[in-house]
């Protein structure tokens, strides 16, 4: 077995499929159905290991998650994903395992782009 | 990689690998030096440091300076001089308060001279300048992106000089704010002979005479700055010099004891086994 797909909730899934394609580099993989007869649409993103079900969140539920995306370079994504409109909530902080920063989807879901540093080695 | 970059608004970037080079050179602005592997000898006055690539030195505007470099491998040394302007607007919006930068208020802390000294080159600042080399060999061209590199190069200084300066300062049991940093600055002078003279004989004399402390105050303030005597201090120094020649070198264990500056090797393996919790051949082995 192995985790293949993180289910993100969006009252508006053509919204979300537009941000996590433009904004995020993800392609559209399919749209299909896995269980319920719910919809839900598939994003594959090349720089992630890992595919999105995009599922629509019930009438007035809050069913936001958080996404957390591991950088090697968080200066340069964080950069880049300046460069394609992306706003964060706040400036990089310095935190005790890394360098981190978080901004959210329409859908409201919070995406946390983290440089995880190791500082006990030599 | 060899190269010398110079931005539009004036900061400037030079990455060298050398065998041999000597150089006299004035700081045009504030100018951060480090190596990412072997060794430079920079020279300030009558001041010789010598950095490794666990340490940087940043250099104040106007800092006259001659680095030399001359070794047996190729040694890559970086430099950043950050313009002037460009220091002055990150101390005014990252040091300032939202209350200072509402009323126009501008610290401009880019003119005061800062302590010149060996800084540890670890954590944040290495992992950044790490990120900005390897950018940079690879053809990183927008001037953007390089700076908001180096905007994060001076956050990260500004954490390491607090907790070298303000915080070690802060450990001295003297009263007055004023002496504790000068008591500070000649702690550092201290310091930085052991890091640069750390394979030689050294006299605790020699030592107080360097820092301008007597040697009894010396070893009261050193211990309470560094946590450690002068003593403790260069065998850390001389253990870590060790650990990189098992790691990196073809140096036999005897050979090593001689470069470090020990002189029988039977105390050597006991302090590093000491301190590793492993024997030198076993660490090399593993390495």
């Amino acid at each position: 077995m192995e985790i293949k797909y993180i289910t993100l909730f969006a009252a508006d899934i053509s919204e979300e499929t537009a941000f996590c394609r433009d904004k995020l580099g993800c392609l559209v993989k399919k749209e299909t159905s896995f269980f319920d007869g719910q919809p839900c649409t598939i994003l594959n993103g090349q720089q992630f290991n890992i595919n999105l079900v995009l599922m629509k969140s019930k009438d007035g539920v809050k069913q936001a998650g958080t996404v957390i995306l591991n950088s090697k370079d968080f200066l340069k994504d964080h950069y880049e994903l300046r460069q394609k409109g992306i706003q964060f909530q706040s400036g990089p902080e310095y935190t005790a395992g890394g360098l981190a920063a978080a901004f959210t989807d329409p859908a409201a879901n919070r995406w946390l782009l983290v440089e995880e540093r190791e500082y006990n080695e030599d | 990689m060899d190269y010398l970059k110079v931005l539009k608004n004036n900061n400037k970037i030079i990455s060298k690998t050398t065998y041999c080079k000597e150089d006299v050179q004035t700081a045009a602005d504030l100018t951060l030096r480090c190596v990412f592997s072997g060794n430079e000898r920079c020279s300030i006055g009558r001041r010789e440091l010598l950095i490794y690539a666990d340490s940087f030195i940043m250099l104040n505007k106007g800092t006259q300076y001659n680095t030399c470099i001359s070794s047996e491998i190729p040694v890559q040394s970086f430099a950043i001089t950050f313009d002037n302007a460009f220091v002055t607007d990150f101390y005014s919006s990252y040091t300032s308060s939202n209350h200072n930068l509402l009323n126009g208020i501008i610290t401009n802390s880019a003119e005061d001279k800062l302590n010149e000294t060996l800084y540890p080159f670890a954590g944040d600042i290495k992992f950044n300048l790490l990120h900005l080399k390897a950018n940079l060999d690879s053809g990183l061209n927008d001037e953007l992106l390089i700076n908001e590199y180096l905007h994060h190069c001076l956050i990260t200084y500004s954490s390491v000089y607090n907790k070298e300066i303000f915080e070690k300062a802060r450990l001295l049991s003297i009263q007055n704010t004023g002496t504790r940093l000068e008591i500070l600055r000649r702690l550092n002078l201290a310091k930085e002979y052991l890091y640069s003279n750390y394979d030689k004989n050294i006299n605790l004399n020699e030592l107080a005479a360097y820092a301008c402390l007597s040697v009894n105050h010396l070893l009261r303030t050193f211990k309470q700055a560094f946590g450690r005597s002068p003593h403790q201090f260069l065998i850390d120094i001389r253990l870590k010099r060790a650990q990189q020649l098992l790691r990196k070198s073809n140096y036999s264990v005897n050979e090593v004891v001689t470069l470090i500056g020990f002189e029988c090797p039977s105390s050597f393996i006991r302090l590093f086994k000491q301190r590793f919790e492993t024997t030198p051949l076993i660490y090399r082995q593993s390495a």
